[in-house]
């Protein structure tokens, strides 16, 4: 009973890990597996998730761990996987946005796939999921200034490559 | 809003020096349907990541449960296999085992290992009988001794004889 309910609160936030997991893998099949995976790890280890204040940082902790793996695997496995990881990662479909200027769409998509990886995860960890620099370095297991330094980094690349963004 | 309020927000945004009140003050401005179109391109940075943040699965995930057992029934699986597996073997090898020994042993007669032939001690008890063997013994010693210094003395005797060379006799 205390599993199913601990099964329970981590499924309203199973739509985090899953555009955590799709951001860091590119692959949609990668991303649910890996949510399935983190829902077996909660269930085992409930336990020890009582304990927890920050849950749902924990989850996004081990959505983390687990997509590496996944990445790793791919490259121990298959070097064409790899291939087909970035393949996806760069031509992930564009969010379905209101808007008749789709260059400057492109170039937005563009700029923040070329992020550098921990770059790419701390702007999505801040920018679209609201997360503060705390909870982002707990996730991660970066420094509160190893975030604030990327995350400038990756605000400073966007502001150069929308240096036409004029306003 | 005030546009200059929010030029301000994107300046302290892209040094990521903005709170997350202050970010969700962007959000919403560039979400709203009246943006002052100077922002117009921006805007779509922000759009994106609401776009993003929208995200959903449509998966339907299976109870923990439900996955373990599952797990646990293909671990069984494979583990009855390798144990017919594991049978199966060691029963080839205890067959052709027991052939090849009754193959041998029906081919070969192992011969009778030769008695060996124990020397005979004589238990000597009485005190002067033992000093008479002692004797004898010592006898056969003396005598392979006297043989080698009978042999030494020979030699130097022919040392001696031996003219120097240079000396006068």
């Amino acid at each position: 009973m205390q599993n199913e309910n601990i099964i329970s609160e981590v499924m309203k936030y199973k739509d985090k890990l899953y555009r955590f997991a799709l951001k860091m893998l590119g692959n949609e099949f990668d991303a649910e597996d890996v949510v399935q995976e983190v829902l077996v790890k909660v269930w085992q280890k409930s336990d020890q998730l009582e304990l927890i204040d920050n849950k749902q940082a924990w989850c996004m902790t081990v959505t983390r761990n687990l997509s590496i793996d996944k990445i790793r695997g791919r490259k121990s496995t298959n070097a064409s996987a790899i291939e087909d990881y970035h393949y996806l990662t760069d031509t992930k479909p564009t969010p379905d946005i209101q808007t008749e200027d789709k260059e400057s769409l492109s170039i937005v998509m563009k700029t923040l796939n070329s992020l550098p990886d921990n770059q790419k995860e701390i702007i999505h960890l801040r920018d679209i999921e609201g997360y503060t620099y705390k909870e982002i370095a707990e996730i991660t297991g970066y420094s509160e200034e190893q975030v604030k330094v990327n995350l400038f980094r990756a605000r400073q690349k966007l502001k150069h490559e929308l240096r036409n963004f004029t306003y | 809003m005030n546009t200059e309020y929010i030029k301000g927000l994107l300046d302290k945004y892209f040094e990521a020096q903005t709170t997350i009140e202050e970010e969700k003050e962007l959000k919403n401005y560039f979400n709203s349907g009246s943006i002052d179109p100077r922002f117009d391109k921006v805007a779509i940075l922000f759009k994106v990541f609401k776009a993003e943040s929208q995200i959903e699965t449509q998966a339907k995930f299976e109870s923990p449960s439900v996955v373990r057992n599952i797990e646990v029934k293909k671990e069984a699986k494979v583990f009855t296999l390798q144990r017919y597996l594991k049978i199966a073997a060691a029963v080839i090898v205890l067959a052709l085992s027991s052939f090849l020994v009754v193959k041998y042993t029906l081919n070969n007669t192992v011969e009778e290992t030769p008695k060996i032939e124990v020397a005979n001690y004589i238990e000597v008890t009485d005190p002067d009988e033992a000093m008479a063997y002692t004797e004898d013994a010592l006898k056969i010693l003396a005598k392979v001794f006297n043989t080698s210094q009978t042999g030494v003395d020979a030699g130097m005797k022919v040392i001696d004889e031996t003219p120097v060379i240079g000396s006068r006799q």
